[in-house]
């Protein structure tokens, strides 16, 4: 089923879109009422206006067909997803977006595919760590996002959207005497700031 | 089996979703897993610059992307793709840290040059992590 919750308020031509769109509200008649001049039947039209000029007045409504079977393309999930990162209204976000949307253009002409869990995943992580800095965003031949933090020559930390319950985090920590520790852990992406803390890895 | 000279080179193709401005996307040189059988692939295809016989990188890409093209990987003539360079040396002391791999020539019908970075199945990320490590420049696809 399509989810895509975005809302506006309904233009002029509101009643048109909602009926192309399935929107299956009760129809009014009007010609019998127009013929009839009794008091009960005046009485019921005036009604009936009432709730019909009540109904025009501007709502909320989707402007996407939200009862559909079909599952979202990966192209409606970037957009959804560069969206989302947009009206986060924060700097970072708008080049994550800006980023994303390169990826995608560049996924496109080399016939390759994104995994579309993997975008979601990429979203809820950023739209819940505003804390976090702006990272190198690259796509790995699986079709998963990848985002990494470069601090200097063999010291980074990355992590794979892998769009599966566990993330991949790959580190490389210097340690003593110029040695470095190179780590992979796949881990819930719920738990990577505190996995990350235990190796001395920054997503600053 | 005929391992490459250590002295000699290979060429990795980097898509352009690979590379974020001077980022290379280590993943480039991890060894592919097959979703249905989750068997991971025996090598990491990669190209034999000397083969060409020509006196710079810069004449061996364009001849590299005709063979792509024969074999059905077209780059598209605006792509911003790269090809990355590596010493067969250098690349196999870097995964050396975890890992001893071959380089082997692996010819193929329209593809003399087609050769394999073989032996890191068990430590695919950390290998490509390092083989990264050493590329030694970046040629564009298509310049």
């Amino acid at each position: 089923m399509g989810t895509t919750m975005t809302y506006t308020t309904a233009p002029a031509w509101y009643p048109e879109r909602a009926s192309n769109s399935g929107y299956t509200g009760k129809a009014f008649s009007q010609s019998p009422l127009d013929t009839d001049k009794s008091g009960l039947y005046s009485a019921i039209r005036k009604r009936i206006l009432t709730a019909s000029a009540k109904e025009a007045k501007p709502r909320l409504y989707f402007v996407f067909p939200v009862f559909s079977a079909e599952p979202p393309t990966i192209s409606e999930h970037i957009f959804a997803t560069i969206k989302a990162l947009y009206l986060s209204n924060t700097f970072r976000n708008r080049r994550i977006a800006q980023r994303l949307k390169t990826l995608y253009r560049d996924a496109l002409a080399d016939n390759e595919d994104i995994v579309s869990e993997s975008i979601d995943q990429f979203r809820d992580f950023f739209l819940a760590n505003p804390g976090t800095s702006l990272p190198k965003i690259t796509l790995t031949p699986d079709g998963t996002l990848r985002v990494r933090w470069i601090h200097g020559p063999n010291h980074f930390v990355a992590i794979e959207f892998t769009g599966e319950p566990l993330v991949k985090l790959v580190a490389e920590i210097p340690g003593e005497k110029g040695a470095t520790e190179l780590y992979v852990i796949n881990y819930s992406v719920q738990d990577i700031f505190s996995v990350a803390q235990s190796i001395d890895a920054s997503f600053e | 089996m005929t391992y490459l000279d250590p002295s000699h080179h290979i060429l990795r193709h980097v898509g352009e979703s690979k590379i974020d401005g001077d980022f290379i996307e280590p993943t480039v040189f991890r060894l592919k897993k097959d979703a249905n059988t989750g068997q991971v692939e025996e090598g990491l295809s990669v190209n034999w610059v000397e083969y060409f016989r020509k006196s710079t990188v810069e004449e061996v890409v364009p001849e590299l992307c005709e063979v792509f093209d024969k074999k059905g990987r077209k780059i598209a003539p605006k792509s911003k793709s790269q090809f990355a360079l590596l010493n067969v040396a250098d690349a196999k002391a870097a995964a050396m840290r975890h890992c001893p791999v071959d380089i082997i020539r692996d010819p193929e019908l329209n593809d003399p040059s087609h050769s394999l970075i073989t032996g890191y199945q068990a430590y695919n990320d950390l290998v490509a992590e390092e083989l990264a490590k050493v590329v030694m420049r970046l040629y564009p696809a298509r310049p």
